[in-house]
């Protein structure tokens, strides 16, 4: 079960498709042209998508539905914008992308939930966000030739796949595998550009990069239960990549930090989740010490008390 | 003058007894509101193949159209609150809410509303109607009983009950994720009590 439903669909064909995507990409490319990510990281997602549910319906009815056609057509573009022109596409088309994004995801508490001034407070600051994200990974992206490509890169891949992790505690093992494809993707990318010695991204694959990561955080704190603190550090973690140019190494780590303290919410929520009243599985003690039934059946018939040998 | 008035009250005769042949619209003829405590939503889905498990659904609202005279009329919509799901351990109550399923959070209702209705040999109802679950929805047929009818003995309202299994693939309404280990078909059964509206 674990490598069917798990490891295949998460790991084993993202990692795959994001390869041959990326031999695609790479096709008729020499010299010291970077590696370009748009098509991997795109493919990846897309592979694990299929692998896990099935090809979405069209027209989409769900915000996950609507993420993947967004996430394709994302990396369609970005990787036709980078083999056309080299660099991030101008800011229209990025602010056509999240805000495409925002109303993907969250059309169902626009609809149902929301009243009017609550959907434009949410819109327009998340909005700003995504913008703001997109350029900060833009700039971290283009950043990458000048620093220890080998640090820029666990840096990227530590935040993405710190991600998968955190949604995965937040209950949803879906929306984290599809981040953990995401992850395959980048991984996929960097080793590629490591062994041919180039620089692995884009400016321009930072617009895939937002949409499929911004998008599976909005999943998970929206539709999921991944707490506000935490979406919130993981986001810091993804913005702070920005100031990873600057002087000294504090800078090239310092987004780990938030992304650590992240995972110590959601770690700490996740084991320390109230017993189930019911005691379903057996855990607690009964009151005053004594056995739980499960426990007291082990220990029937045992005179002397002693503790019998647990079963294997 | 006296064949007009002839012919006049000749008419209202007839009139009368066509009336009369009608069958009278019966003391049952109502909108009964679906009573959310005691009716049931039970669903079964079978793990790794090796047992059934069965989980709940705590909230239900609903109407039922129903003329005991004419009970091929009969009308039914039912709605579900997809986050009352309950399978008594809350981390997998909170799983089945999840992206992972049944997206509450997204897809907050299931509903189901009858389009027909036709009466079968054996005394039950074959209901069509639309299900819709997870966003999608389908014509589904399903298999009804009238359970019985009873007044209540303190509110002296008129009782009614249905109750009807079916079940469904939940990959049709793309629900996918673990299918194999959890099985694809999805039975349900509901039972439901209902009362004419206030």
């Amino acid at each position: 079960m674990l490598i069917n439903n798990f490891l295949l669909p998460g790991v084993v064909i993202p990692l795959v498709c994001a390869a041959v995507a990326t031999a695609v990409a790479q096709w008729g490319r020499r010299g010291d042209t970077p590696v370009g990510g748009s098509l991997a990281v795109g493919a990846a997602f897309a592979s694990a998508y299929v692998a896990m549910t099935g090809w979405p319906r069209f027209p989409p009815v769900e915000s996950t539905q609507r993420l993947f056609y967004w996430v394709v057509v994302i990396g369609l573009i970005g990787f036709l914008w980078s083999r056309l022109k080299r660099d991030a596409p101008p800011w229209p088309i990025g602010v056509s992308a999240v805000a495409f994004l925002l109303w993907g995801m969250l059309k169902a508490p626009i609809e149902n939930t929301w009243t009017p001034a609550t959907a434009a407070m949410w819109l327009g600051c998340l909005l700003i966000v995504g913008l703001v994200l997109t350029r900060t990974v833009e700039a971290s992206l283009k950043s990458a030739a000048g620093r220890p490509a080998l640090e820029a890169a666990a840096v990227r891949l530590a935040i993405v796949g710190g991600s998968a992790v955190a949604l995965g505690l937040s209950g949803t093992a879906r929306l984290a595998q599809l981040m953990g494809a995401v992850a395959c993707g980048i991984l996929v990318v960097e080793l590629l550009a490591w062994r041919l010695r180039r620089r692995p991204w884009l400016a321009g694959d930072a617009l895939v990069l937002v949409t499929a990561v911004l998008g599976l955080l909005l999943g998970g704190y929206f539709y999921a239960e991944l707490d506000t603190w935490p979406a919130a550090l993981l986001i810091a973690a993804l913005l702070l990549l920005g100031l990873g140019s600057g002087p000294g190494p504090l800078w090239r780590w310092l987004p780990l930090l938030p992304l650590i303290a992240a995972l110590a919410l959601v770690g700490w929520s996740f084991f320390h989740q109230e017993d189930d009243p019911y005691d379903y599985y057996g855990r607690r003690p009964a009151a005053g010490g004594e056995a739980s039934p499960l426990e007291a059946g082990n220990n029937e018939g045992n005179d002397e008390g002693n503790t019998p040998p647990r079963a294997a | 003058m006296r064949t007009q008035l002839l012919h006049t009250v000749t008419r209202f005769l007839i009139l009368g007894v066509l009336i009369a042949l009608v069958p009278a619209a019966s003391a049952d003829a109502a909108t009964y509101e679906v009573d959310g405590v005691h009716s049931s939503a039970l669903f079964k889905v079978k793990h790794f193949g090796a047992s059934n498990f069965y989980g709940a659904f705590r909230e239900i609202t609903g109407s039922i159209n129903y003329d005991s005279a004419m009970p091929e009329g009969m009308g039914i919509e039912v709605e579900i609150a997809a986050a009352s799901v309950d399978t008594r351990y809350e981390q997998r109550d909170n799983h089945v809410k999840s992206p992972d399923f049944l997206n509450a959070a997204e897809f907050p209702t299931i509903k189901f509303k009858s389009t027909s209705v036709s009466m079968n040999d054996d005394g039950t109802f074959s209901v069509t109607g639309n299900l819709t679950l997870h966003g999608v929805t389908k014509e589904i047929q399903v298999t009804a009983e009238k359970v019985g009818e009873a007044e209540h003995p303190r509110s002296g309202k008129q009782l009614i009950g249905f109750e009807a299994k079916f079940t469904v693939d939940r990959t049709e309404f793309d629900m996918a994720f673990m299918a194999g280990p959890l099985s694809e078909e999805v039975e349900f059964m509901i039972s439901l009590e209902a009362s004419p509206g206030s």
